[in-house]
């Protein structure tokens, strides 16, 4: 499928990574998640029940995390994901030009804008992404971004798939759920992929 | 709900790719609520430069939603009603038929297995991993692809798999239940975690113990089904799970059948990948044939992969039937030195072409495995040389050739008996004829011990062509010309009296005179006209003296060589060009990207393209001389790697780049350490040096070996486009077997700036200048 054959594909993240890392990868990725999830419930927990119910957009990206964790859509590193990469890298950034305006103010404002980019497809690699430990701010930052990525694409049709996706269904999933058929769903996810990689870039 | 936000930003680049979504939508739409779309209605709504991409999109559309209502729609049919398109659209044939599987493969759930995720996919169909509500479970659950569907089929497909139900052993994977729904036959497997035994591979080296401990594990496994009379018809690395303590599982048992009845060579990919390890007797097609022994063949051929990395026979589907067929494997130990011997001797004797000479039960072939891990002699012997020359000769149709020469000799002594005073010769009488005619024309024979020129034996022909003359059987560099500009010089071959069956190109061919069978006409050869050959070459001054081979390296000891002037191609050949010279729209060459980029080619296709530009390919000294200035430099820019090109390129780049790597020619001659690899005419032997004794002989086995420069096997073999000291120095050389092609390995052209004729015509070892050289 085309999907795969694309520059921002987690398969090409995975198959940059070195032999014998891809395992490490893997772990690395599932206990990241766990603690964006742990963190996702503990918020959700205190949101007033049975709002989470609702059939419409997930308003939250921990609303998104909940939901795909507890339906044990999360388990492998693959293809899927990619969307997450991408408001990972996004937030991780966003987390980064903070702290560097903080310090540059601290410094009296002599900011030397340090590229982020060395690495040529996201600017970050694998473990500068998934190592560290998800801080208060750095989730407040994920919904930042999380809304305002769904806010850039074109109409509810393209938000709504890029909502499921990230609750980690698959095409076929997208498609039953949305009754399009799935090259409908891989097309749309290309714009989505093509619409999100252009803020990183 | 599908118009556009009004806040949503459009950007110039998405506007286009937003234009087509939105048509997409509303054909779609139109399938859903009326019925069959135009395509045509809605093609014509973008602009000209849009237009595949959209055609693309809606055929993958109608192609789903045809097939959801019944229909088999075919690739061929979009081609024919959209021929402006058809080269686009036949690069997405295999992604379409894909679509099918997408939209026809994903029921969620059968009886209480709820399908929880495509694991995997392949010739047969699609691998679920399934939750089983009734029994509280984790199992795999494997679809057919929908090409199964059919009473018959299914029942043959579920008959298979009850007979791989019977099948209780630790290394094959369970089979729990099948059955059929909708129509379509589902089998249900345990479900194993880990991965196939192709990834580890992929990810990870085994030792030879670790080898020898995985296939004595598969081959108790195998003796298991082969006594319950199910032979598995399709082993291989895919087909194998190794779960997460290590231990390999055979899943897939008889389902290959199926396959064999269903799938075509030209659904290549996936079933590519079976041909690897396929048995003689299956690449012939024979299925009565095809019992245990077939799947001891692929046993050797896994241990053959994880010994040397790589599976015995490679390369287009039909050349690896060919080899499959007629060629012996290269033995383990001459691609990896350390694989213990009797691994080698279990190894090939698994592989042995005919049925005979393999193991006869996967337990004999699992004791000497065993014999082998406990240092224990083993039992097979190792193939004697004859042996091995007798099965070379029996192979082949020669062999008929041969049989029928030999009657001819009894006749033919006979004959001489009686007619003692009319001796008549065996040398061939050879006819060659030029266009145009009138030629003077000279053969170079080529060293039967390396396939070097040897100019001081040059035979002239008298007058000019059409030429006929006595010659010795063997290979000739034929210099054909009418002055010091206009000539050719081309490869021709002058069979031995019992070869019968001449190979396919020019330099190979040969015609038999059926009644008189020592006179042997050779393919005509063309002298195209000078300045059409060299216009766009780049001319690379000779030297009287230059260094060559790397000092201080045995193996590629320092030496100097005088070297004439030569024109150089300042580009590969590009796919292009390669299709241009075949004129034939259905010979699909191998490329990357686009036309602009270098062809991949085996080398005798390539020595048969430079004779139809009239060129030739270059020798390696020509080369390494052209890619170090002279011998002066380590590349074609000089010693140092630039600073922001060490960093690895994605992908080799179309030919004529990139642009640090150039002489300073005119025109700059690009991309000799850079882009692909290239072969030379060179045979691959020991450097010649003077004074060494076992010097200039090519060891048999590399008589079909060419040098390739330009590249490491990482380049040559692996396509790894990287530009670095490693795997780019000019002076290191590697080599492919002539019928070979591989990712990274291309060609580009040279050309004698004359008719070469005297030895200095070619390049000439000096003398070492300093006299203190060691014994």
């Amino acid at each position: 499928m085309s999907e795969e054959q694309d520059l921002f594909s987690v398969t090409t993240w995975v198959k940059a990574l070195k032999e014998g890392e891809a395992d490490a990868a893997q772990k690395l990725w599932n206990r990241y998640f766990e603690k964006l999830v742990a963190q996702a419930e503990a918020r959700i927990r205190n949101c007033p029940q049975g709002t989470l119910e609702a059939e419409d957009i997930a308003v939250s990206v921990f609303e998104s995390l909940w939901r795909g964790a507890n339906e044990g859509r999360f388990q492998y590193l693959q293809n899927r994901d990619e969307l997450w990469w991408l408001l990972l890298a996004l937030t991780k950034r966003k987390v980064a030009s903070h702290v560097r305006k903080e310090t540059a103010l601290k410094r009296g404002g002599n900011s030397t804008q340090k590229s982020l980019n060395n690495d040529k497809d996201s600017g970050y690699t694998f473990e500068q992404l998934v190592s560290e430990e998800p801080s208060p701010e750095y989730l407040a930052m994920l919904q930042e971004e999380y809304e305002k990525l769904l806010s850039i694409l074109r109409d509810d049709r393209l938000r709504e798939i890029a909502v499921l996706r990230l609750e980690g269904y698959t095409s076929q999933e997208i498609g039953k759920q949305l009754e399009i058929s799935i090259p409908t769903v891989t097309r749309k996810l290309r714009l989505i992929r093509a619409a999100w990689a252009k803020e990183l870039a | 709900m599908n118009s556009p936000d009004s806040e949503w930003p459009p950007d110039e680049d998405a506007i286009s790719a937003n234009q087509i979504d939105l048509i997409c939508d509303e054909f779609e739409s139109f399938w859903k609520s009326e019925g069959r779309p135009q395509i045509t209605e809605y093609l014509y709504r973008v602009e000209e430069q849009s237009r595949a991409e959209l055609l693309i999109e809606l055929v993958r559309l109608d192609y789903a939603y045809r097939l959801e209502q019944g229909e088999t729609p075919s690739s061929e049919e979009y081609v024919s009603l959209f021929p402006d398109f058809s080269d686009v659209l036949l690069t997405r044939v295999n992604e379409f038929s894909s679509i099918e599987k997408d939209v026809s493969e994903a029921p969620s759930r059968i009886g209480e297995i709820e399908l929880i995720e495509k694991v995997g996919f392949g010739a047969f169909g699609t691998v679920w991993r399934a939750w089983d509500l009734d029994l509280k479970r984790q199992v795999a659950v494997k679809l057919p692809s929908s090409k199964l569907e059919g009473k018959q089929q299914v029942d043959l497909f579920l008959h298979e798999a009850q007979a791989a139900a019977k099948l209780h052993h630790p290394h094959i994977v369970p089979v729990y239940s099948s059955g059929q729904i909708n129509g379509r036959g589902y089998i249900v497997f345990k479900f194993i975690k880990g991965q196939t035994l192709r990834e580890l591979l992929n990810k990870q080296t085994l030792t030879a113990e670790q080898a020898a401990q995985l296939c004595l594990a598969l081959a108790d496994g195998l003796e298991h089904a082969h006594q319950q009379r199910v032979i598995h018809r399709d082993l291989k690395p895919s087909n194998i799970l190794i779960d997460e303590a290590g231990q390999p599982h055979i899943t897939d048992f008889g389902l290959a059948k199926r396959i064999d009845e269903t799938a075509s060579l030209a659904h290549s990919g996936t079933v590519l990948g079976t041909l690897a390890y396929m048995s003689p007797e299956q690449a012939r097609g024979r299925s009565s044939e095809i019992e245990g022994h077939s799947d001891i063949y692929s046993l050797g051929a896994i241990l053959y992969r994880i010994l040397t990395k790589q599976v015995p026979f490679e390369g287009e589907a039909h050349e690896v039937l060919h080899q499959i067929l007629n060629k012996e494997p290269v033995a383990p130990r001459k691609i990896e030195t350390s694989i213990p011997r009797d691994l080698e001797t279990i190894c090939l004797k698994a592989i042995s072409k005919s049925k005979r000479d393999r193991y006869q039960t996967a337990s004999e072939m699992a004791a000497d495995l065993k014999r082998f891990l406990e240092k224990k002699p083993i039992h097979s012997r190792r193939v004697s040389l004859l042996g091995r020359l007798w099965r070379k000769v029996i192979q082949r149709p020669v062999f008929f050739g041969l049989a029928a020469s030999l009657m001819c000799l009894t006749v033919f002594l006979t004959v001489k008996a009686l007619f003692p005073a009319h001796p008549p010769s065996d040398t061939p009488i050879v006819t060659l004829n030029t266009t145009p005619e009138g030629a003077k024309v000279a053969f170079i024979p080529l060293s039967k011990k390396n396939g070097e020129p040897m100019p001081e034996q040059i035979i002239h022909a008298a007058g000019t062509s059409p030429v006929t003359l006595p010659l010795e059987p063997g290979d000739y560099l034929v210099v054909a010309y009418f002055d010091n500009e206009w000539f050719h010089e081309v490869y021709r071959h002058v069979p031995e009296k019992h070869e019968g069956i001449p190979e396919a190109f020019r330099h190979q061919r040969f015609t038999r005179d059926p009644v008189r069978p020592n006179h042997i006409e050779l393919p005509e050869l063309e002298i195209l006209a000078p300045h059409e050959v060299t216009q766009k070459m780049a001319l690379i001054k000779g030297s009287d003296e230059a260094r060559f081979g790397i000092n201080g390296n045995p193996s590629l000891p320092e030496h100097y060589r005088s070297i004439p002037d030569f024109w150089m191609d300042p580009m590969e050949l590009s796919v292009e060009k390669y299709t241009e010279l075949f004129l034939k729209a259905n010979s699909q060459p191998a490329g990357r990207m686009g036309s602009n980029y270098a062809v991949i080619l085996n080398y005798d296709i390539a020595v048969f393209l430079a004779e139809k530009l009239g060129k030739r390919l270059p020798t390696e000294f020509e080369w390494e001389y052209a890619a170090t200035q002279a011998g002066k430099t380590q590349f074609p820019w000089g010693n140092m790697i630039p600073a922001n090109e060490t960093i690895v390129q994605n992908r080799f780049q179309p030919v004529g780049l990139p642009l640090f790597d150039q002489l300073p020619t005119n025109p700059p001659v690009f991309g000799l350490c850079s882009n692909v690899a290239e072969w030379t005419s060179s045979q691959f032997y020991p450097y010649p040096v003077s004074n060494t004794a076992n010097f200039q002989e090519t060891p048999i086995s590399l008589k079909d070996h060419r040098v390739v420069k330009g590249g490491t096997d990482s380049v040559v073999i692996d396509g790894n486009p990287a530009v670095n000291t490693a795997c780019r120095d000019s002076r290191s050389r590697s080599s492919a077997h002539r019928l070979e092609t591989h990712l990274g390995l291309g060609v580009r052209f040279v050309r004698s700036s004359y008719p070469r004729l005297n030895t200095h015509d070619f390049p000439t070892i000096l003398s070492p200048n300093n006299e203190n050289n060691e014994p």
